[in-house]
């Protein structure tokens, strides 16, 4: 008890309040805004953070990443231009609805959704978090290789258009990770006799720059076109009616959305499709689903805010990131020294409540956003790209720069930030390869003393079983889908040759 | 034949970096098994080498037979954008951060389009103004000013 109340504890003191309440704020106002995700925006802000105690930095961060999942809602709404891809689900029936003139009633159903999901999921968190963890403790080196492996194989069922590129970009996130002074053999790998890269490739720069300075460049490239705007006079809280309505979809997409964020790399993206596809399929309505029809705002807000609290369960308990963003605040942990796992409720009980009472904080926070500056809000969208994107390069060379003070940072900055781009441009996500950054010592480091302990016989992770079942559900993820849709073409080919022949 | 053969371009381009960065590898010396405790330098990065290469074969048999599909031209400002980025990299050391952030905040809107000349002037000069008195005086961050920093520091 007295840890939750040393974790509520950062709500009294006035730096940490201070910047939860920006990071809320910063959050709603980059989730509204078209092209900068939570992602980049945690990205950007994490550098900023190494001058602040870690309980508050790591709070901030999570802060910024449930606002900005809401933020994501209101562009979607009203302008039909989700701010964030967690949103893009919502836009399909806020829109219509913002058109027949109920934008305020699709905002305060999108708040009160979001809210009831994120709480949910937070509840959650802080339940399943440290018992987790506690399982985890008694995890050694092949069953933590097995684990990080299955963490990254879950990238193959993320949403993208190849899983095999995922994949690609996971396995180069871990090739970043081997770059610098091999610890144990002392030998230096990929530094080119670039000293400064004897300690490896700094973390934050390449974040930046897959994420900021590759979206800049994709924006350069995007035509200005107007965007139509829908006009608000005041947000509604939703009428008992409404509230009967959705009370059903907005507790099952709070389940999906947990879940999905528990399991690793899938977040909030994933959770709002498969939140609206539910919501449809359970609807007495499902006919009018896309026109503009009260459940489909509520299943994927409801789902996508609650996989903010579960993707943190995995994040802080077994070190393996739930979405991009907690694979930044994953980032956010190691850089200030804390390290996930058992070791972290030991050493930082309050860390745990403190991260739920900022992100319980936050979600109370952009509710009043949400229902009285949704207006004001919405109107950030009218910054023209002309200022916004040079300013947020100025960040971008100040955060990279900042963190060792280091020239060398920001070329690497920009390395990643063209390579990126063209990365995009191919097809292949940012997030695969933050992963894979952020888990390439966990994985390297877990395998070498596996080697050791099974004396160099990889075949011996068969004696474990709790690997063994790590390493099956890795399979399962990266062959599952090929293997349905091969059965499932052979069963059409075989079902329209029977036609045929009929 | 790039067109016709989705993926074929990135999936080369992946085997060819493989190649070159496992010849890397055999440059990196082998040190006595008992310092190496489990594994040597090279095992790790020949191992996700081998695994970018198997992925980049699976890549490219997927996409045989599939057309590419349509992608946008890039256009002369995403290069004259990249031209600046990359002059902004190279002069920092010499005109230190508030320099380069006015003269790449003046070039970029100018190149993006923007014609409100007034505006643009004075963001290029607002916004260095607030990063330096926010981040050196506010955040106590010593920002490399180059030839300013006489001036700043």
């Amino acid at each position: 008890m007295e840890h939750v109340i040393a974790g509520f504890g950062v709500l009294l003191d006035p730096v940490s309040l201070s910047v939860i309440v920006l990071g809320t704020i910063v959050g709603v106002l980059v989730g509204a805004l078209p092209g900068l995700s939570s992602s980049m925006a945690v990205a950007l802000l994490l550098p900023f953070t190494i001058y602040l105690e870690p309980v508050p930095a790591i709070a901030m961060l999570a802060a910024l990443y449930c606002a900005g999942t809401f933020g994501g809602s209101i562009t979607a709404i009203l302008i039909n231009a989700p701010g964030a891809p967690p949103a893009a689900a919502t836009a399909f029936d806020g829109y219509p609805m913002a058109q027949r003139g109920e934008a305020g009633r699709a905002l305060g159903m999108a708040a009160v959704s979001s809210v009831i999901g994120g709480i949910l999921s937070l509840v959650v968190m802080v339940i399943a978090a440290p018992a987790l963890a506690q399982i985890a403790n008694t995890f050694g080196p092949p069953e933590y290789f097995a684990l990080a492996v299955f963490g990254l194989s879950m990238l193959a069922s993320i949403s993208s258009d190849s899983p095999v590129k995922n994949l690609i970009g996971g396995a180069l996130g871990l090739l970043i990770a081997t770059v610098g002074v091999d610890l144990t053999t002392g030998v230096e790998r990929f530094t080119f006799g670039v000293p400064e890269l004897y300690e490896g490739i700094s973390f934050i720069p390449v974040l930046i720059g897959l994420f900021a300075v590759a979206e800049l460049l994709t924006q350069a490239n995007a035509k200005d076109k107007p965007l139509e705007r829908v006009s608000l006079t005041a947000v509604k809280l939703p009428s008992l009616a409404d509230f009967k309505a959705v009370w059903k979809t907005i507790l099952r997409s709070s389940g999906i959305g947990t879940f999905i964020g528990i399991l690793p790399a899938e977040g909030s993206t994933v959770a709002a499709m498969i939140g609206y596809n539910e919501a449809r399929r359970w609807s007495k309505h499902p006919e009018r689903f896309g026109t503009g029809e009260i459940e489909g705002i509520a299943g994927p807000e409801a789902a996508n805010n609650a996989a903010t609290g579960g993707s943190m369960v995995p994040t802080l308990a077994l070190g393996i990131p739930g979405s991009a963003t907690a694979a930044v605040i994953l980032g956010g942990l190691q850089i200030h020294g804390l390290r996930p796992g058992a070791y972290l409720f030991k050493n930082q009980p309050d860390l745990l409540y403190s991260i739920f009472a900022a992100m319980l904080f936050a979600n109370i926070v952009f509710l009043g956003f949400g229902l009285l500056g949704a207006r004001l809000f919405s109107r950030i969208s009218l910054v023209p790209r002309t200022f916004l994107w040079p300013t947020v390069f100025a960040l971008c060379v100040v955060g990279a720069y900042g963190v060792n003070q280091s020239l060398i940072d920001v070329s690497i900055m920009m390395l990643a930030g063209f390579i990126g781009f063209w990365l995009k441009r191919f097809g292949f996500g940012a997030a695969p390869i933050i992963m894979g950054v952020v888990l390439g010592s966990l994985v390297e480091n877990s395998l070498a003393q596996s080697m050791i302990i099974f004396d160099h016989h990889a075949l011996r992770f068969v004696e474990r079983p709790i690997a063994l079942a790590f390493f099956a559900l890795a399979a399962i993820s990266i062959f599952y889908k090929p293997l349905s849709d091969a059965i499932r073409q052979r069963r059409t080919a075989r079902t329209s040759l029977s036609g045929e022949t009929r | 034949m790039l067109s016709r053969w989705r993926d074929l371009l990135p999936g080369l381009i992946l085997i060819a970096g493989v190649v070159a960065l496992f010849a890397v590898t055999t440059t990196f010396p082998t040190v006595p098994p008992a310092f190496a405790q489990g594994m040597q330098a090279t095992a790790m990065p020949r191992l996700i080498l081998g695994v970018i290469a198997l992925l980049a074969v699976i890549l490219i048999a997927q996409g045989y037979g599939k057309s590419e599909s349509a992608k946008p031209a890039i256009s002369i400002r995403v290069w004259a954008t990249a031209a600046l980025l990359v002059a902004g990299t190279l002069a920092f050391e010499w005109l230190g951060l508030t320099l380069t952030t006015a003269l790449t905040c003046f070039a970029m809107p100018l190149l993006w389009g923007e014609r409100r000349i007034v505006r643009v002037g004075v963001f290029a000069v607002l916004t260095p103004l607030l990063i330096y008195l926010l981040f050196t005086h506010v955040l106590q961050l010593r920002l490399p000013q180059g030839i300013l920093t006489s001036l700043l520091n």
